[in-house]
């Protein structure tokens, strides 16, 4: 029997579990943070229940349904054009009063609607009373708890989906504005209603309201309808900011009549949240001890992955040796040994400094510290120039830049959001992490995880400036304030966590068996030719370039190979390993190649110093660069941000190292 | 003064974490600045530089370390002075520092378990002279006066939900 289709659309403020909903719903394993915005994208999944084919689609957090932000608009747009069949309002129970407002803004929507009260326990454990019958009666809305995280409730959920769907019943609840307000909306539903031509996805009543409130968005909807000047009549005839806030007024005063008579709250106790608040975002002790558990994790992911990078090299210097060895002809066997184990395994090499990060930082995430983190650096962001919810992209960067920049979405500013923007490249990322651990474990010993660190800070520290410089010079303006609502501390789950870190490690071994390899070859074959020269030597293609390159990367202490490494870099930082990897022909053998590159006179502590300054700063992967064009939609920005990072990084570099040699170093 | 609670007579008696916190803060503090002094005298001084005490306290030349036990210190002494002041939150100071406290004797832990693999299990010729006290540090041994306290007073720190104060 062919099964049934239903259509249904997860939305909800941010951070009140929605994705995490979903991935319960549909075995999915989308990335779950414990903070707000993690989704910008919607994403789609299926279930197949009973005799139902269940689409599930996952919306970006909202407070309202305004038009400020771009991920206000994807969640709109989908829930009034695709019109699905059930819109499921998740709903933070320990947060009750304040998610109520979105539910008023959804119910002028008209959609057939299901509240899902998600985080039941939190609000059991804190005391609160939720009377279900009751605000099912006052919202006229059925209503069902979850503990997502824990799986339970889904199938009453799923139960309620199929019986709702049989019903078919729209939402026709309304909110009343008082008779001036109410006036206009009739008066301007009556102009739009004698357009036949009109969207009729889009309700009249929501419309007027919308149109009442300022949205810019609806408004330019409307803007090819021949209604459209006498509708703007209506609006140009009334005090919008007034009529703006009283709407508001009226939507919080129907929540606040309901909202007593469904819930009881305990009784103001000190929460352990409340506890861990306290000190964590202390105005002295906050910045101090984000700094010191970040320094922490950093140098766990140094000290700790070591013998296990060891036991990776020792196993693949076997295979290396192995299969070098069985290979005929010559060439072939340096191919495979030289330049693909060679590379390849260069970067393998990290994969546990890789997983140790990302579990780390998962870990962070998922308590709900890094919201805080945010939060504390707040004032000094917007002393800056810069709005507080940059840094949440900001500290999304450090496991990847692509969705840390796409993050910047829920930044409603777009002066805000382009600063965003520019600014995240500099944020290292995990894949500047091998260059990191190689320089570093090479040139300084047990001082590594620290210089490390101060390589994570550097690149904050270069975000930072190049906001305040961006602010001041092309992109004037003043930041919006910052509001964010901080989630409550959760003990991170030890599975989500390993999931995070597994989907995060397998991508970095994904990339080093696809464009790494690729990359490698390529470096294999220019350090070959022309035929019958020395390997990797400066007579090669490879030295050719190096040579070429060399004079404007000389000043920084870079010789021709870090210069070859360095433009290979330029599609995707691994390489730059990989390609020391090949040129200096240790093989996959890390030891060797630090054993290779002390032994090397054109390479100094100080140099590698600077070299993992100008690896950070300078020109983001082609991925980075794609996200950038794709958000900004401009290429005079995208070029912008190829061209200042060059330059950033050649004069920090520069500094660095000619600073150092005139301290004597 | 911020009372939670029904009434004033609610209000716990936050002697005994307040005294936990001066000794264990003052500890931390001075082992820190020992560390700060031994890490700041090796850079001035030179690595043969011995500041009194250190070799016995097993105090390593670590600036950074030494910022990390001078944080937890201050976290402690900070709730103090806020309990002293009758402010019953302070004691979120204990708590978190408690908790700190815990977290970074773990990483140091870590840090040595891989080190003690390096040692026994790849026999890395780096690591031919270490031995497990080479990698005591305050930071290990001092959190046991935290670890004692968190599982001795593990359900202090939940408020009582009759009266939402804590059960100090």
């Amino acid at each position: 029997m062919e099964k049934r289709e239903i259509k249904i659309a997860l939305t909800g403020n941010p951070n009140v579990g929605k994705t995490t909903l979903f991935n319960a719903l549909t075995g999915s394993r989308q990335h779950v943070g414990n903070w707000p915005g993690v989704t910008v994208e919607k994403k789609s999944g299926r279930i197949s229940y009973k005799e139902y084919d269940i689409e599930v689609i996952d919306l970006p957090g909202t407070y309202s349904l305004t038009a400020y932000s771009m991920d206000e608009i994807v969640a709109r747009d989908f829930i009034i054009e695709e019109k699905p069949d059930l819109v499921i309002q998740v709903v933070d129970a320990s947060n009750l009063e304040r998610n109520l407002y979105l539910t008023t803004q959804l119910m002028e929507l008209g959609s057939q609607m299901l509240i899902v009260l998600n985080m039941c326990d939190i609000a059991e454990e804190r005391g609160d009373r939720i009377y279900i019958d009751k605000m099912q009666e006052l919202l006229a809305t059925p209503v069902i708890t979850t503990v997502a995280t824990q799986k339970k409730g889904i199938c009453d959920l799923l139960d309620k989906v199929i019986e709702q769907k049989q019903i078919e019943q729209h939402h026709g609840h309304e909110i009343g504005y008082g008779n001036e307000i109410e006036e206009k909306i009739l008066e301007i539903e009556k102009v739009l209603s004698e357009d036949e031509t009109r969207d009729k996805r889009y309700p009249l009543r929501w419309v007027s309201i919308r149109l009442l409130e300022g949205d810019s968005n609806v408004r330019q909807k409307i803007s090819d309808s021949p209604v459209y000047e006498r509708a703007m009549a209506i609006i140009d005839s009334i005090d919008q900011e007034e009529y703006e806030a009283e709407i508001a007024d009226k939507r919080y005063l129907a929540i606040n009549t309901v909202f007593p008579q469904m819930c009881t709250r305990a009784n103001d106790t000190l929460t352990k949240s409340d506890m861990i608040d306290r000190v964590l975002t202390n105005k002295y002790l906050g910045i101090p001890i984000f700094l010191a558990l970040m320094w922490g994790a950093f140098e766990l992911t140094f000290a700790f992955a070591t013998p296990f990078m060891d036991m990776i090299d020792i196993a693949a210097t076997w295979f290396a040796d192995y299969v070098s060895s069985s290979l005929h002809p010559d060439w072939l066997a340096s191919l495979v040994g030289d330049g693909i184990i060679g590379g390849v395994g260069a970067v393998l090499v990290f994969v546990p400094n890789i997983f140790i990060l990302f579990f780390l930082l998962s870990l962070l995430e998922g308590s709900g510290y890094l919201a805080r983190a945010a939060f504390i650096m707040d004032k000094l962001m917007y002393k800056i120039g810069m709005h507080g919810k940059s840094f949440i992209p900001m500290l999304m960067g450090f496991g990847c830049n692509v969705p840390a920049i796409m993050a910047a979405r829920s930044i409603e500013d777009d002066k805000d959001r382009l600063i965003t923007i520019l600014i995240v490249p500099f944020v290292s990322c995990g894949a500047r992490l091998p260059i990191y651990v190689l320089f570093a474990g090479t040139f300084f010993g047990r001082q590594a995880g620290t210089v490390i660190f101060a390589m994570y800070i550097l690149g904050i520290l270069i975000a930072i400036i190049s906001a305040k410089l961006l602010r001041g010079t092309v992109v004037k303006g003043k930041p919006a304030p910052f509001i964010m609502e901080l989630p409550p501390y959760r003990v991170p789950t030890f599975k989500t966590s390993v999931i995070h870190m597994w989907d995060n490690g397998f991508m970095y071994i994904k990339k080093a068996g696809s464009i790494i390899l690729v990359g490698v070859v390529v470096i294999w074959i220019m350090a070959s030719f022309p035929w019958g020269v020395e390997y990797g030597s400066e007579a090669s293609y490879v030295g050719s370039l190096g040579h070429a390159v060399e004079p404007l990367l000389k000043p920084l202490g870079f010789d021709w190979k870090i210069s070859v490494a360095l433009i290979f870099g330029l599609v995707a930082k691994e390489i730059v390993v990989a390609s020391m990897g090949v040129l200096y022909g240790a093989g996959d053998n890390s030891e060797a190649l630090s054993e290779r590159l002390l032994a090397d006179p054109g390479i100094t502590a100080l140099s590698s110093l600077s070299l993992m300054a100008f690896s950070l700063l300078y020109m983001p992967c082609v991925a980075t660069v794609g996200v950038i064009k794709k958000e900004t939609g401009s290429w005079k920005w995208t070029m912008f941000a190829i061209i200042y990072g060059v330059l950033v990084a050649w004069i920090t570099a520069f500094i660095i190292y000619q600073g150092g040699r005139l301290l004597g170093y | 003064m911020v009372i939670k609670g029904d009434s004033v007579n609610e209000m716990p008696d936050t002697r005994i974490p307040m005294i936990f916190s001066i000794i264990t803060g003052t500890l931390y503090i001075f082992l820190g600045l020992l560390q700060l002094s031994s890490g700041i005298g090796r850079i001035l001084l030179g690595p043969d530089v011995q500041i009194p005490l250190t070799n016995i306290l097993f105090i390593p030349a670590d600036i950074i370390g030494a910022f990390v036990l001078l944080l937890i210190g201050t976290v402690f002494i900070y709730g103090v002075m806020e309990m002293r002041n009758g402010i019953y939150e302070g004691v979120s100071y204990a708590y978190v520092g408690i908790l700190i406290a815990l977290i970074f004797a773990s990483i140091y832990i870590l840090v040595s378990t891989g080190n003690m693999l390096e040692a026994y299990l790849l026999k890395n010729e780096d690591f031919v002279d270490w031995t497990l006290l080479s990698d005591m540090r305050p930071g290990i041994y001092l959190a046991a006066l935290p670890l004692i306290a968190f599982i001795k007073w593990k359900d202090m720190f939940d408020p009582t939900p009759e009266t939402g104060v804590l059960k100090l």
